[in-house]
């Protein structure tokens, strides 16, 4: 999957940098994600959502982009146990870290004065779940492919500076319920991917 | 001739004591303590060198103070429907040929008095046809759910067989916040010396009459289990067999299942228990010998023990021991008491029963359990995690914990705690010429097997839960069914139920993940 991808950013962008200059850009960005597994994450966190801060690295010629993306989900809960939909919060610590990685190809526009943008690719979800006296058995370090896809707009704020809000929905399937140990399983959730609404500064020409 | 307190051995065959009813005030105690200020309690250590003792006399023996029926005479129990009438109530009791009736505290039936020498279960069973009778049984008699041990060696192979060191890690034992109501025998949980005339009294081996000659007036000692922990850590004791507020244990029973629950742990000393911080209310339901050779005014009949039940719910406990049980028809007034308990919030751990070898029988109230969400039914494994010889069966067995079995695995297969050294408790067991005055001050650890030993298991556990967040009896029900460790046939099954206690996964629950 990450040599399609690949293939497709070049066949993509190698047409459009014969016609126009490739730029490289850099970012960073703050949002909000609200994770499809909604039932799972508001057992054990508390809420089915939470902040995430990211940057990375845009290439685009003022119609294509590609973009290599990072952002980082991190919160801490409670283990739970499930009886009759009741969720009992347990006394024992459960830490959650998602960081997906994300390849970005799409497409720019112009329309007075602002840039609305699409685009879709596919991600890596690591995902880190770890609890007070677990076992490393117990403890969870993986890494999961998903797929996502994403609109926005940019403003230019000065020569060298844009703002920019987007909003993703991003899928990662079968990534966790499996377990007899995992919530997921209770819900019937496996997704661990979401939506994400974020903000962005934009550094560069 | 060695005389033993043998299952079906020694009957109690003559006892000039009447057996009162209802007794609903705790203050006026049939008992006289002349002193709280006794030294403390003497340990003995580790039983393990002495001659294997027979096995002791559970379930049969403490039946025998009447005439060796299943109950007593001379009551039965009836609930009316609401709203009868005091007039109507009485006409009906007057139909079956019963006198007076008596409204006993903790209950929500009567006591009604019939001839002694009319048929208690024929007499219960007549009243039950009468219009505005919900139930009317015999008064039956429970006892302690337990196969006793060969004291030989020391070793608690239980805890770890069910993962508790690295479930104390998890939750080291509760707190003080949670209240484990020990439902049995009474508990050794303070010092004081009773002042009482001990009379003659007869029994049988089943071929020899014995006569015990009469003590005199004896002053007994009692003092608290060293191991058990200060006085703060005993809350509302009561005791239903005597009707006062001092449940002292006069047969180790309940004391030794105390000790599994919530014995001091980490303190370099003796043994260990489940939840050693929670405080222990002792609820004594159940008589043993020398209950009945001093006269105690009650039995441990199905409404002493629902009594004790709702006495236990109303006064804060959040978990209840029932290391006890009979077999026989089934009780309503104890379902109405385990409704009681699980609709205020409270569960209930109950010993599956001793008599696999037997008959086999249905054993109540544990029966009620698989009808009940926060009621648990426990069945009893051996250190090979196999069912013990002794444990019942049934399709009310919902989960399996550590019991003992000493016939597979010798006398340190049994459950080690702490309960009375019984060569100074048990002084009738060798015949009338070395007969003398009991002492319950002197401790030793003590090798017991029984699904009563495994039921503490369970309450210990669930203490754990509730502190651990759990709250509602029912999720503690669920919670240590859902992580059980199935043994057995795939699932659920009338061994283990759904299988052996897992505390540790219990305890740490589900994650997002795993």
């Amino acid at each position: 999957m990450r040599r399609t991808a690949f293939v497709l950013a070049v066949v993509l962008l190698v047409p459009a940098a014969a016609q126009a200059q490739v730029t490289a850009r850099v970012f960073a960005d703050a949002g909000v994600t609200v994770f499809a597994a909604t039932q799972s994450f508001k057992a054990v966190l508390g809420k089915p959502s939470g902040a995430v801060f990211g940057g990375g690295v845009e290439i685009d010629n003022r119609r294509w982009f590609l973009t290599l993306g990072v952002r980082r989900f991190h919160r801490s809960g409670h283990r739970v146990f499930v009886f009759n939909n009741q969720v009992f919060p347990l006394n024992v610590k459960d830490t959650i870290t998602v960081t997906p990685v994300d390849l970005t190809v799409g497409r720019r526009f112009r329309w007075r004065g602002i840039i609305p943008y699409a685009g879709g690719g596919i991600g890596w979800h690591r995902y880190d779940e770890t609890s007070d006296h677990a076992t490393d058995a117990e403890d969870v370090s993986k890494s999961y492919t998903g797929y996502h896809v994403l609109a926005g707009a940019e403003k230019a704020i000065h020569r060298w500076l844009g703002a920019a809000v987007e909003a993703q929905w991003a899928g990662v399937p079968n990534a966790f319920g499996e377990s007899a140990t995992s919530v997921g399983q209770v819900y019937g959730e496996h997704n661990l991917g979401g939506f994400t609404l974020s903000g962005r500064i934009i550094v560069g020409r | 001739m060695a005389f033993s307190r043998t299952a079906g051995v020694l009957t109690i065959v003559t006892l000039a004591i009447g057996i009162a009813t209802a007794q609903d005030n705790p203050a006026a105690s049939f008992r006289t303590f002349i002193s709280e200020i006794t030294p403390p309690g003497i340990d003995t250590g580790v039983r393990d060198n002495d001659p294997a003792r027979p096995p002791r006399p559970y379930p049969t023996d403490l039946t025998a103070r009447g005439d060796g029926t299943p109950y007593v005479r001379g009551s039965i129990i009836v609930k009316f429907r609401p709203g009868t009438a005091n007039a109507a109530r009485r006409v009906m009791i007057t139909r079956v040929g019963a006198s007076t009736m008596d409204a006993p505290s903790y209950a929500d039936f009567d006591i009604v008095s019939i001839d002694r020498n009319a048929d208690p279960e024929a007499a219960a069973a007549a009243l039950a046809q009468q219009p505005d009778v919900e139930y009317a049984q015999a008064r039956y008699l429970m006892h302690p759910m337990f196969v006793p041990n060969d004291p030989l060696y020391a070793r608690q192979w239980n805890f770890p067989a069910i993962d508790m060191e690295r479930a104390w890690d998890l939750n080291p034992g509760a707190s003080p916040s949670i209240i484990v109501a020990v439902i049995d025998s009474g508990v050794a949980y303070r010092n004081a010396v009773l002042r009482r005339n001990i009379p003659a009294w007869q029994a049988t081996d089943g071929v020899n009459e014995f006569t015990f000659p009469a003590l005199g007036t004896v002053d007994i000692p009692f003092a608290a289990a060293p191991e058990l922990g200060g006085p703060d850590r005993f809350v509302a004791p009561r005791d239903f067999i005597w009707n006062d507020t001092d449940p002292l244990d006069l047969d180790g029973h309940g004391t030794h299942v105390a000790g599994t629950i919530g014995q001091l742990t980490n303190n370099n000393i003796g043994v260990a228990g489940m939840a050693f911080n929670v405080r222990i209310m002792p609820v004594k339901v159940i008589d043993s010998i020398w209950d009945d050779i001093l006269g105690s005014p009650a039995q441990g009949t199905d409404d002493v023990v629902a009594r004790g039940v709702r006495y236990a719910v109303d006064n804060g406990a959040k978990v209840l021991n029932m290391s006890i049980g009979r077999s026989g028809p089934p009780s309503p007034l104890l379902l109405d008491a385990l409704l009681y308990a699980t609709q205020r919030g409270v569960f209930v751990s109950i010993a599956a029963g001793n008599d696999f070898e037997g008959a086999n029988p249905t054993e109540w109230p544990a029966a009620y359990a698989n009808q009940i969400q926060g009621v648990v039914a426990v069945g009893a494994i051996g250190r090979d995690r196999l069912r013990a010889y002794y444990s019942t069966t049934g399709p009310y067995v919902e989960l399996a914990a550590p019991g003992g079995n000493q016939r597979a695995g010798g006398v340190a297969g049994g459950i080690l705690q702490q309960t009375y050294d019984f060569s100074f408790t048990d002084t009738y067991v060798f015949g009338p010429s070395r007969y003398g005055p009991p002492r319950f001050d002197v401790f030793a650890y003590q090798f017991f097997q029984g699904t009563s030993m495994a039921t503490p298991h369970v309450s210990g556990f669930a203490a754990l839960l509730m502190q651990q967040g759990i709250t509602s009896p029912a999720a503690v029900e669920a919670a240590m069914e859902q992580f059980a460790t199935d043994l057995g046939p795939s699932g659920k099954d009338d061994e283990y139920g759904y299988g052996l206690i897992n505390p540790r996964a219990s305890l740490r629950g589900l994650g997002l993940a795993r």
